[in-house]
């Protein structure tokens, strides 16, 4: 049986399917009789979920690239 | 019964855009500029981000990663597609930050930075437990429902935000990474060359902490 420590060390991997099948059997049966480790492992979940909010295009000087690749072509055909 | 398996670093992913890399690398040689502004907006954020890790100064990470666009398209024509084009990409731009970082007077070098020790990190989760395993100091009901209601909270999120850029250097890569750039595990090994179990402890003690910002954002526990 796992105790509560464990679960919490083990959370993220559980939340990426990393777990043995036996492991995660064990996960599985301590997160239905515990509420609290419930509750953990669902904040853990949503922690997950709201990082992917910061995900946009860092856009630097778009044109600086594409001049980048103007000029390299250039060099390549000399 | 558990297997035991010898950890590998990380095999090489085995990407369905193998060949898709070929006709992106044979694209751009032709000289196909469109092909090489999707390139760029599909990893430009996360270059800078990575950058950023091991330079500190945003203007000097902005330079290194136009210096790894400069350094791809020169190496295209020897690119052998061993690994995948993105890992390749990375692999430069780290390697570039790096020895900036080295000039710099900053040596940040990743192995050491993934093998150091977050000793209060752990700390910090341990004392909420008894000695018998059982939560001592719970975590307490956010009163959120959904990640969804969570993101609408700009004054919540500016203290992630924070909190992310406060983590260590190494874990703060692999979280952002994953969790942001929604890359796999995998190509995060492959770019930065940390094993699976490395990459594994770096992303649990980041997503612990940043839990547990959130938490305190939100009065929680």
């Amino acid at each position: 049986m796992l105790n509560c420590r464990q679960v919490a060390e083990q959370a993220s991997e559980y939340l990426e399917k990393e777990l043995s099948l036996a492991a995660r059997l064990q996960m599985r049966l301590h997160l239905l009789m515990c509420r609290v480790c419930r509750q953990y492992v669902r904040q853990l979940l949503m922690t997950r979920a709201a990082l992917r909010a910061f995900s946009h295009d860092d856009q630097l000087q778009p044109d600086a690239p594409r001049e980048l690749f103007r000029r390299w072509t250039a060099d390549e055909r000399d | 019964m558990m297997v035991h398996v010898h950890e590998p670093v990380c095999r090489a992913s085995i990407t369905a855009a193998v060949s898709d890399d070929a006709a992106v690398v044979a694209r751009l040689l032709a000289g196909d500029e469109a092909a090489f502004a999707t390139l760029v907006s599909a990893y430009q954020g996360s270059m800078l981000r990575v950058a950023r890790v091991f330079l500190s100064k945003p203007d000097v990470a902005e330079e290194v990663v136009q210096e790894t666009w400069l350094a791809v398209l020169r190496g295209l024509r020897a690119f052998e597609g061993r690994a995948s084009l993105k890992t390749w990409i990375f692999r430069i731009l780290a390697n570039r930050a790096r020895s900036r970082a080295t000039r710099e007077a900053r040596v940040v070098p990743f192995a050491e930075l993934a093998s150091a020790d977050d000793e209060q990190g752990d700390a910090d989760l341990e004392r909420r437990f008894s000695a018998g395993g059982q939560w001592a100091d719970p975590p307490t009901d956010w009163r959120v429902h959904s990640p969804e209601a969570l993101v609408l909270r700009e004054e919540v999120m500016q203290h992630l935000a924070t909190a992310l850029e406060a983590l260590p250097p190494a874990q703060r890569t692999v979280v952002t990474l994953r969790d942001v750039d929604g890359w796999s595990s995998e190509d995060v090994c492959e770019s930065l060359e940390i094993s699976e179990g490395n990459q594994r402890v770096l992303l649990h003690r980041a997503r612990t902490r940043l839990r547990a910002a959130l938490a305190a954002a939100l009065g929680q526990r």
